[in-house]
């Protein structure tokens, strides 16, 4: 009875999402969704279909064949219903996922329909950057992601970031390197930034050779810069500028502006957020979560007792991540609460300690820390571990941080 | 790893162990640091962050070369350029005698390094003979950037948990919670009488308070004539006017003139009066030939 009921109310569920989802622009055809269904393979450990997606990525990497985008949403979302009534019978796999992915004591992790909520969540934010990432030019996810070690042998090699041999570079602000390519002093990593992404667009054969996680994060910014990042370096005004641009856009100013005050204001704010995806297209997170996430890590400072130009030194490292496309709406609380985190070390802490503010973030953002921290090294290898933002990039945070406060 | 053979354990760093190791390509010597990423409570250990951001922009003859960071599942690993020893282990081996010459020597690379980091913003804030490595031929190189951090944007205040109590200056044992290259500085200073005595500490407090009487009674204790604002840091107590007991001839009996003047203009009291690296290495006991 009780089983009959919950499966309904996941239909339900489900059912509002995918209507929800029609309206808004960027959706998976539902048609083409139907027909790629036959390319799923049915799996047996469906009750993990988060860690088989992932799977699947990594595997079809190394087969120089996407299998995930291929997948349709309803297939996703029918192994997910199947797999919470499964796991329903099966109470040891339960127990391992709630080890695996919840925070314990958590009383809301305990409910079947909440687990449900987020894995449905997950899965179909999943879909959407499988989308976006056939829109973009890459096969992968473009986002940024913790490392992933196949075996105790396997390791990620950092020389060439380091600077460790002499090599020439010619570096737009942000230090994102551009050609000419790296002479190498080791070969780990040499060969995965000797890569041009824009010869091979599938990105894919060469990122197989040793290294894919971070050699996907080189390429990446590479890409972005080669598209982006050479018209437009990141500046610390580059975002504040785009907000203050809101009034003055189109015709005449005074036209905008009283228009604007009759303007419902989520009609403002999606027009805000389209003009935003417009000028930063390589961006895949909508202005208001960036603004909203950025307000968040400045109140978390303040909790913390974080000096200003630690929060600046945050918000500086957060924005040229989202510069570089390598935030996602999955993965975005985790990587500014991690840059926070990571500030927080090469900066020196107030009256709190290290663990202290961990632990303030991981309440704060709701994330379990163990994720918030896998993501700390991933970001240092994407700012080149350039961690210590000059004066020009700290001042103008700085001095908003300040005004805003006082 | 595997390009890399361990030979042997050199010792353990702040947080994590360091092994000599030879790079099987090149057959180049090596230092590796090992540090332990299975701690989930904090995550990658903040000295090993502060030491890679740091040394990367760092290239000097006189401060350790950081070539490498691997990083596999539950460990990351620094790969820095090889020393042979570092200066505590050097006094050890000098059975209370030093040259007087290898004395100048030795505070000229300190210092260079010094200024060099001090140029790049960069305080290293944990000096002591552990932290400075030198080579068979007598070069001397600063590691262990721990503890470092980059200056010059204005800051409310730095950590005051920092340097090891005997190479701790009096404004940061009063919890001074703004400084700057000054705190390098006293730690150089007590270094160089280090140095100068062939390996016996200069101030080896027990505690705070003792540390702070140790130096007082070599410099007499600062009043707010003679160090104006003293009492209002965090942490001033009053103590005993002591009036210098010892000459800095008695402290340092080897150092010639110029070097204990040398010696002065680093261990002032008043972080304001202490000379910095850059002027330091223009003083005339490096300068001056006719020293000896």
């Amino acid at each position: 009875m009780v089983k009959k009921y919950k499966g309904t109310y996941h239909l339900l569920v489900a059912q509002n999402y995918l209507s929800s989802l029609k309206r808004t622009p960027r959706i998976v055809d539902e048609k083409e969704a139907f027909d790629e269904e036959d390319d799923v393979k049915k799996q047996s450990t469906s009750t993990e279909p988060l860690i088989d997606l992932e799977n699947q990525v990594v595997k079809g990497k190394k087969r120089g064949q996407y299998v995930t985008s291929k997948r349709s949403i309803f297939a996703r979302i029918s192994r997910i219903v199947s797999a919470d009534e499964m796991m329903q019978r099966d109470e040891e796999i339960e127990m391992r996922m709630r080890e695996d992915e919840e925070r314990p004591g958590s009383p809301a992790s305990t409910k079947e329909g909440f687990t449900f909520l987020k894995r449905l969540k997950h899965t179909l934010v999943r879909a959407e950057s499988c989308e976006r990432m056939r829109h973009a030019s890459g096969q992968f996810g473009n986002e940024l992601r913790p490392f992933d070690f196949k075996d105790d042998e396997h390791e990620f090699n950092f020389s060439s970031l380091i600077g460790g041999f002499q090599r020439q570079r010619t570096q737009t602000m942000d230090g994102v390197e551009k050609s000419p390519r790296v002479q190498r002093r080791s070969s780990a990593i040499g060969s995965l930034l000797g890569v041009d992404s824009i010869n091979h667009p599938s990105g894919v054969s060469r990122a197989s050779s040793c290294e894919p996680e971070i050699a996907k994060i080189r390429e990446i910014c590479e890409m972005e810069a080669d598209e982006h990042i050479e018209e437009i370096p990141y500046s610390a005004e580059i975002f504040e500028k785009f907000e203050s641009g809101q009034q003055m856009h189109g015709g005449s100013a005074g036209y905008t502006s009283s228009f604007s005050h009759f303007r419902a204001q989520d009609e403002a704010k999606r027009e805000l957020n389209e003009r935003f995806r417009l000028q930063f297209p390589h961006i895949h997170l909508t202005f208001t979560k960036f603004k909203s996430i950025k307000r968040e890590l400045v109140s978390l400072a303040f909790t913390c007792e974080l000096d200003a130009s630690t929060l600046a030194t945050a918000l500086v490292y957060f924005e040229r991540i989202v510069f570089k496309g390598l935030i996602s709406k999955f993965n975005r609380k985790l990587v500014a609460g991690a840059c926070l985190i990571v500030a927080v070390k090469v900066t020196d802490v107030g009256r709190m300690k290290i663990r202290d503010v961990v632990g303030e973030v991981e309440n704060r953002l709701r994330e379990s820390r163990r994720e918030l921290l896998s993501y700390e090294l991933p970001i240092c290898v994407s700012l080149d571990f350039d961690l210590l933002p000059s004066e020009t990039f700290l001042r103008p945070h700085m001095d908003r941080i300040t005004f805003r406060i006082v | 790893m595997q390009k890399y053979d361990k030979l042997e354990k050199v010792g353990e760093g702040t947080y994590g162990t360091v092994f000599k190791a030879r790079n099987k390509d090149t057959s180049e010597v090596v230092a590796l640091k090992l540090v332990r990423l299975d701690d989930d409570d904090e995550g990658v250990p903040s000295s090993a962050l502060r030491e890679i951001c740091i040394l990367r922009e760092l290239k000097h003859p006189n401060v350790v070369r950081l070539y490498d960071v691997v990083h596999s599942e539950n460990k990351l690993t620094l790969v820095f350029e090889y020393c042979d020893q570092d200066l505590k282990k050097f006094f050890d081996s000098l059975n209370g005698h030093i040259d007087q010459q290898t004395v100048r020597k030795l505070m000229q690379q300190l210092l260079r390094g010094l200024a060099f980091c001090h140029a790049h913003h960069v305080l290293h804030r944990d000096l002591k003979p552990q932290n400075l490595l030198i080579n068979a031929n007598g070069s001397l190189k600063l590691a262990d950037f721990g503890l470092a951090r980059a200056f010059g944007i204005p800051v409310r205040c730095y950590s005051s948990e920092v340097v090891t109590l005997w190479y701790r200056p009096p404004d940061v044992l009063y919890g001074a919670k703004l400084y700057n290259i000054s705190i390098d500085m006293w730690s150089a200073g007590c270094i160089f009488a280090e140095i100068s005595n062939a390996g016996r500490p200069l101030f080896p407090g027990a505690d705070i308070d003792d540390q702070l009487k140790r130096i007082f009674k070599l410099l007499g204790t600062p009043t707010e004539e003679t160090w104006p604002g003293i009492t209002q840091l965090p942490e001033y107590k009053p103590l005993p006017l002591y009036h210098p007991s010892m000459t800095f001839g008695q402290v340092v009996p080897n150092l010639p003139a110029k070097g204990k003047d040398l010696l002065q203009k680093l261990l002032v009291s008043n972080p304001i009066g202490r000379i910095d690296a850059e002027a330091s290495l223009r003083h005339p006991y490096f300068t001056d030939s006719a020293t000896y």
